[in-house]
């Protein structure tokens, strides 16, 4: 049985980050405040915040923070692509929710891989494209989840991996 | 016996739609009725998660992973004019088959290229050996129909994909004779062009092109997109580069009810059904002074056949049909000229039947008594 049912929109607003980007927001009609743990410890990359309650997660280069009565898209490309990703974490909603017998929840918040060692994967050329100033500024966003590996142009496969795995819970 | 309406021209248009098309296009003129992506009020965000709604059934039809690929038209001669117009110039070398529509046939003409067609066998199939023979590193785009729309014949585009996926070379098929009744999934590397109104089961108006990843066309239609407006140039990023114009939403809509239907039955019971009828059809019509065509074989075609009565002009069998008999079909050259030149029948054209997934047995009966008093030495009085 599904526990969440097809999502809408509720708001589009253009993104901070990025004006050729938006945000969306949609509302939710089930509380998600119990399932937050049990995503926490199966969404890679995941940040848990038990305080607010609120949990932040990255889709390639969108950041999506799922509350317990909505969830905010940001830097989604357009509304179809707003879409996509809700449908994406629609289903791993539904999915943790079914298997949550059998997951042990994370009430925590995961510890962040340092910037430092980001940084050493990174091309360390200060180029910009990604938006921020140095490598060692992208470093420390992603770090805090509020970028991710997608936004730097020029990592290769290879380092997206490497980066990748020291942002999972399985590193 | 009664007279109550046959309708045989699903080829042209499915008729009837399931409910739900009607009643959901309603709904949503009656109740939403605004446009996508250009409000920020809850009606346009509701119009918005429909048309995705449709995006996302139509890529689980086609079998593709990327519903922002699939691109909402006018029209499947919309789709394949986009296609064509965008991939091909003076010069270019393409390869098409010998019963293509005029949607494929008019703008490969009107490109310039340099056009190879291949040719069917008597039975109306291009032999896929041929077609792959033809293929050769210096096609610029492959393009060929799933499935004749005037003899039903099912035309090799799984091994032409193949081919054309081992060269690296674009294969549009036009799969408006296919979409919903034939398995289109397993070309995901290809463009595929479907008419909403035919085999998907939606209202006219409405069609579908997708476009697989690594590929992009110069946008036919270019003007307002809602999003990204500040820009002089349409926008790269999809759906909304090929999308420009208000969407046609209760089109959309209806068409997502056609799809949401096909998907419900499956498209392997309609085929089964349609195969059924037509294997009922190609039984009745053996008859003296009836002529048919194609492969003659409800495995190898879809559900189209055509016929012919000696000694009566097509157009006059379907008005006999429709007057005496309250039959309804299409005849002439049913806007290919290049299959009906295949099988002998540019002057006069045929008689096409298309059934659907809401015809019976007892219209094909029907269909068959009829044609067997037109036919030849004579009908019953």
């Amino acid at each position: 049985m599904s526990h969440c049912p097809p999502l809408e929109i509720s708001v589009i607003s253009p993104c901070a980050s990025d004006p050729d980007r938006i945000r969306a927001r949609v509302d939710l009609p089930v509380n998600l405040a119990d399932l937050l743990p049990y995503l926490n410890a199966e969404l890679p990359g995941a940040i848990y915040d038990a305080r607010r309650p609120s949990l932040t997660v990255t889709r390639e280069f969108r950041l999506i923070t799922v509350y317990p009565d909505h969830i905010m898209i940001d830097r989604a490309l357009n509304t179809t692509d707003a879409y996509q990703v809700m449908d994406w974490l629609r289903d791993r909603v539904n999915d943790v929710h079914s298997r949550r017998d059998e997951i042990t929840p994370l009430h925590d918040r995961r510890p962040r891989p340092s910037p430092v060692a980001l940084y050493r994967l990174l091309p360390r050329t200060n180029c910009g494209d990604c938006g921020l100033p140095t490598c060692i500024a992208f470093a420390a966003s992603l770090s805090a989840g509020a970028v991710s590996q997608f936004d730097c142009p020029f990592l290769d496969h290879a380092a997206r991996s490497a980066v990748a795995n020291l942002l999972s819970p399985r590193a | 016996m009664s007279h109550y309406p046959v309708y045989l021209d699903n080829a042209a248009t499915s008729r009837p739609k399931p409910a739900a098309v009607y009643e959901r296009m309603d709904q949503f003129m009656r109740e939403v009725g605004v446009s996508t992506g250009r409000g920020a009020y809850r009606l346009a965000h509701r119009a918005d998660a429909l048309v995705y709604r449709t995006r996302s059934l139509a890529a689980r039809l086609l079998g593709v992973s990327r519903p922002e690929r699939v691109i909402f038209t006018p029209g499947v001669t919309f789709s394949l004019n986009m296609v064509i117009r965008g991939l091909v110039g003076p010069g270019d070398r393409v390869v098409t088959t010998g019963v293509e529509h005029n949607a494929v046939w008019r703008p490969l003409v009107r490109s310039g290229a340099t056009v190879q067609q291949v040719m069917p066998g008597p039975d109306g199939v291009v032999p896929a050996d041929a077609m792959i023979a033809e293929i050769t590193d210096d096609t610029k785009l492959v393009a060929m129909t799933h499935a004749s729309n005037v003899t039903g014949a099912i035309q090799p585009v799984k091994e032409a994909a193949r081919r054309c996926g081992d060269l690296g070379i674009p294969l549009v098929i036009d799969a408006a004779q296919t979409g919903g009744c034939l398995p289109v999934d397993g070309l995901e590397h290809c463009l595929l062009a479907l008419a909403g109104h035919k085999g998907l089961l939606g209202p006219p108006g409405i069609g579908v092109l997708y476009i697989p990843p690594g590929l992009d066309l110069e946008p036919l239609v270019v003007g307002g997109t809602g999003e990204e407006s500040r820009s002089d140039a349409a926008p790269a990023t999809l759906p909304e580069r090929y999308e420009a114009g208000t969407l046609n939403v209760p089109g959309i809509v209806g068409l997502g009810a056609g799809i949401d239907y096909i998907l419900t039955r499956t498209v392997a019971d309609i085929r089964r059904h349609e195969q059924r009828l037509i294997a009922r059809a190609l039984d009745g019509l053996l008859l003296p002074g009836v002529s048919l065509f194609g492969p003659c074989d409800p495995a190898r075609q879809t559900g189209v056949l055509s016929f012919s009565i000696t000694g009566l002009m097509p157009g006059d069998v379907s008005t006999r049909l429709d007057e005496d008999y309250g039959i309804m079909t299409r005849s002439g050259l049913h806007c290919s000229p290049c299959c009906h030149r295949t099988i002998g029948t540019i002057d006069r054209g045929t008689v096409r039947i298309g059934v659907g997934p809401f015809t019976t047995d007892q219209d094909i009966d029907r269909l068959v008594e009829a044609v067997s008093s037109l036919a030849p030495p004579g009908g019953r009085s």
